[in-house]
This record gives structure tokens, sequence and C-alpha cells, in this order.
């Protein structure tokens, strides 16, 4: 297993982070604006910032790149979605019609890169298509039975249907089927007759808290989520109006996920507020954790690692400056004994919550945190 | 402009609200009769000695639907089997009694922790609760917490 590959890139929080397909490029969220970075194929140099898109101004909630790698997908707070091209010199933006009133919270390319879908607070899901005649992207809203914030979307292979997962506990699957655009897809697990706006299945987790994110196994036959219970959920559905075959529901004793993806339909990888990764394998019987990718303290028993020595060992007055000065400028102690690692609180790469996690290539994948670090590891 | 941030916008599309009752998950109501045999049912188990089944008793039917009331009186019952069990074992047993429990147990168990401190005769005994709650917590993780904070089944 190669060593995780750390990029700190500043100290902003990240909420998304996408890499170019070719994996050449990277894009993260920063605030109202989004960073491109240089990536070098070795992965060894640090990434260099060679543009910055500045088209929001609110929080941009999400960042997508298509599937083909030319157009980058924005959305934000300010209830926009902007579709950045590149033409020969910068990139240029073009505003989606969203009609929403609140922010967008979520967006995503469809598999085949015609269409994608957002999210909102505005209890629909715009799904976004490109119409030549005006040259510009439009949407068409999925509305019923929503009722409550969209926090993610995933698209199923066959580029019609779109699950989603809302705060109100519930994970559903939706035709978002275009037509003109959309071959008329073949019958699935999750229904045959599939015209826009229908509801191929609703569930609900257990304890109805907020579900995270959402995401269809790679072969589209079943449906993963994780909810701010801390929980993980898998559905495995029988077939048209039938009751799913099996409904798996995965307690675990860490702090909630916010982020996972599936590495094959038998395994998964979860990270969030407990800043590591861990990987949980099964099929629709049973799943089970298997490893966590760092070693990690338990918060609960272990407290931070000390020195021996440390309550004897007595500072100079020089460093006691120096530790007075931090606390002023920054607002932290660090005990000057401690050296380097006094630093570091946490005994895992990432020191604060991962906020989404990407898979990068078969046994990679990327992840992003509110601490402003990007980090690709090997699971 | 007046203070817009003070508008209630929610309130010009009010078929679009998800009320309280919407976000209660679909189970059963309780009734005052259930709870009332729960009660004398773990009293009958505790004056037996037979502390884990009482114990799994009143864990396995908490009212999550049900009003305050009926709410409160499982609770109720709970601490008194908290109680007893603490008053006749030591310390070091709590553990092997929350071993016996399984995770859906545990949970409630955590829950029924959290309301009875919120309680005067739970304040009251503040360090049986909380020999309770350190014994749990270090056998059942972080977990239980977590979904005491985020599930809306409340008891």
């Amino acid at each position: 297993m190669s060593a995780p590959v750390i990029y700190q890139l500043g100290h902003q929080p990240i909420k998304d982070h996408t890499f170019s397909p070719d994996r050449s490029f990277l894009a993260i969220t920063k605030g109202n604006e989004v960073e491109l970075y240089q990536v070098s194929s070795s992965l060894t140099i640090k990434p260099k910032l060679f543009t910055i898109l500045k088209g929001h101004d609110k929080t941009v909630t999400s960042v997508d790149i298509s599937p083909d790698g030319t157009r980058i997908l924005t959305c934000s707070q300010d209830r926009n979605a902007l579709v950045w091209e590149f033409d020969g010199n910068d990139y240029k933006p073009t505003l989606v019609l969203l009609r929403i009133n609140r922010a967008a919270t979520v967006c995503k390319w469809s598999p085949d890169g015609q269409k994608f879908a957002v999210g909102s607070s505005d209890r629909v899901i715009a799904v976004c298509y490109y119409e030549a005649e005006n040259d510009w992207w439009v949407s068409k809203h999925l509305k019923k039975p929503l009722k409550s914030t969209i926090t993610s979307l995933s698209w199923h292979p066959n580029n019609v249907l779109l699950a989603s997962g809302s705060t109100d506990g519930h994970v559903r699957v939706f035709s978002a089927f275009i037509k003109g655009i959309d071959e008329k897809p073949e019958p699935t697990v999750w229904g045959s007759k599939l015209p826009f706006q229908t509801l191929c299945g609703d569930f609900i987790n257990e304890t109805g808290a907020w579900v995270h994110d959402v995401s269809f196994t790679p072969d589209g036959n079943a449906l993963g989520f994780v909810s701010h219970d801390s929980t993980i959920g898998i559905i495995y559905p029988e077939g048209e109006g039938l009751a799913p075959r099996s409904i798996i529901n995965v307690k675990t004793q860490y702090l909630p996920f916010k982020s996972f993806v599936f590495l094959s339909n038998n395994k998964l990888v979860v990270g969030g507020h407990n800043c590591n990764l861990i990987v949980f394998e099964g099929d629709e019987s049973e799943w089970k954790e298997s490893y966590k990718v760092e070693k990690q303290k338990d918060l609960i028993n272990d407290i931070p690692e000390r020195k021996d020595n440390d309550d004897e060992e007595e500072i100079s007055s020089h460093q006691a400056l120096n530790m007075f000065k931090q606390l002023d400028l920054k607002g932290r102690v660090n005990k000057p004994s401690n050296g380097a690692d006094g630093s570091k609180a946490l005994s895992t790469i990432h020191q604060n919550t991962i906020s989404s996690i990407r898979l990068f290539s078969n046994n990679k994948v990327s992840t992003s945190g509110i601490d402003g670090k990007i980090v690709i590891f090997t699971v | 402009m007046e203070d817009w941030r003070r508008i209630d916008i929610d309130a010009y599309e009010p078929e679009n609200h998800l009320s309280k009752e919407e976000l209660l998950p679909n189970l059963p109501e309780t009734s005052k009769e259930d709870i009332e045999a729960i009660s004398k049912q773990a009293r009958v188990y505790l004056s037996q000695g037979k502390f884990i089944e009482a114990l799994k008793l009143g864990l396995s039917y908490p009212p999550y639907i049900a009003s305050e009331q009926i709410k409160n009186l499982h609770t109720e019952t709970i601490f008194e089997i908290l109680c007893s069990i603490k008053n006749n074992h030591n310390l070091n047993d709590l553990s092997s009694f929350v071993k016996q429990l399984d995770s859906d147990e545990q949970d409630t168990l955590v829950k029924y922790l959290y309301k009875t401190m919120s309680t005067s005769y739970g304040q009251k005994q503040g360090g049986l609760l909380l020999s309770w709650y350190e014994k749990t917590v270090e056998i059942t993780g972080l977990g239980p917490i977590v979904r005491f904070l985020s599930d809306r089944r409340t008891v």
C-alpha cells in the first residue's frame, strides 16, 4: 500500500472537490470561488493553481466536471448553477436557468455528460439540459413528493434514473428522462416505464436523520446511503412495484459519515466527522466493517499522546513568550515542549471533517476536508 | 426594504411544508395500558432478581408515538430498573449488563440515560446515571450518542 498523497491547499474549508477524468487538473470549492489546480502525473509535486473561477456571490456548495473533462459545473447558495467552458484563453461561465428560490446544494453530471441535476433547498431537483436554439441550459423540475432540502444526488449508469437523499431521512429514486435527449432505457430492477418524474423508489432510514450522501452501486442494481445517525444503508430492489429484496442497515460506533463511494458492487469506503476512511464489504445478506484506512486512536479512551516528562519540563522565558504570542495571534496554545506534533490534534491525516470522497482510480480515492486538505488514499 | 431577513418565506407556500407529524416515523401508537403492564412486569422481574430480563423488557418497548405523559411514565420505569440494578450489583457488573443488550437496546438505553438526566429525580441520582453512562459508552462507542441526537423517535 503506497503512502497517501497530501495536498494542503490553504486553510479554508473545501466543501467539494473533483479531479478531471484524465487526472490532469483538480477543482476545489473555496468560499465563493472555485480554484483549478494543475496536477502532475506523478502526484509528488504540489498542485499549481492556474485559474480561479469567480462568478458566484455566495458559498459554492458543489463542483463537478463533465465525463469528457471539458465542462465544469458549479452551484452555489446564491441559487445559481454555472457551466464553465474553456474558450482557448479563459474559462467562461454560462448561466443555467434553474428557476429555484433557495440555495443550490449539490450538482452532478449524468454519466454521458448530456445533462446534469442540481439539488436545492427549494424542495426541487432541477434536471438541466442544453437547448441549442437558445444557446443556454434549461431545466425541468422534479417536485413531488419532495418537501425538504436535497443533500445529495447520484445518477444510475443508464443516464435516466436519479437518486436523491434529503434532510427528512428519505432516499428516493426518480426518472429524469428527457425526451429528445435520452434514448429509451432498458428496463432495470427499478422499473421499466420511465416518463419524467416517475418515482421508482422511496425509502426512509430508521431514525429519520438527515441523509448526507447517496450512491448507486457501479452496476446500478442497488443503492447505498449514509445518514447523520452514523449508519450506512443499502437497498436491494426486487423489481417494479415490489418491496425491496433486502434493506441493509449497518449501525456503526463512529461519528456520522458525510460521504462515501462504492469501490465495487460489494465494497465501499466511508468518511466524515470521524476524520478517517473506513472500508465496508458485503452483499445483500450482510455488510460489515472490514478495515480502517488509517490507524486511528479511539476518541473516547485515548487522550492525545504526551511525553512522559511533559509536566516536569520547564520552559524557558523565551519559549513562554512565544507561546503567548501564538495564543494572541492564532488563538491556540502549542506547548513549546511538544515540538512538531503539538499542533496535530488528531491521529489521522485529516484534522477536521472529511467533506467529500471521490473515486480517483481503481484502488485510490481522493478526499477533501474542512481542514483545507486534499488527500489521495490507497484503499 | 424593511427587515427582509425576518420575513417568513415559508408562509407563502403552506402546501410545501413538512409538518412535525409528517416527520414522525410510521409506528403504532403506544397506549397507557401497555406501558403500565410493562412497568408491572418489570417490577415482578426485579423482585425475582431477574435484572437483565427487566432491563431488556423496559428497553424493548419504548413509547415513541405517545403523549408526553406516557413517555414520562416509561422513563420512571426505566429509572427504577437502572437504580435497582445499580443497588444490587457493584460498579463493574454494569458492563456485563450492557454487553447482554443488542444494539437497538443499547441505543435506547443511552436515550433514556439522557432523558433521566433531565428530570429532577434523575438529577438527584446523577452519580448513578453517570456510572451507567460511562460503562455503556465504553462498550458501545460514540454511535448511540449520535443516534440519540439525530433520532426523530424520541423517548
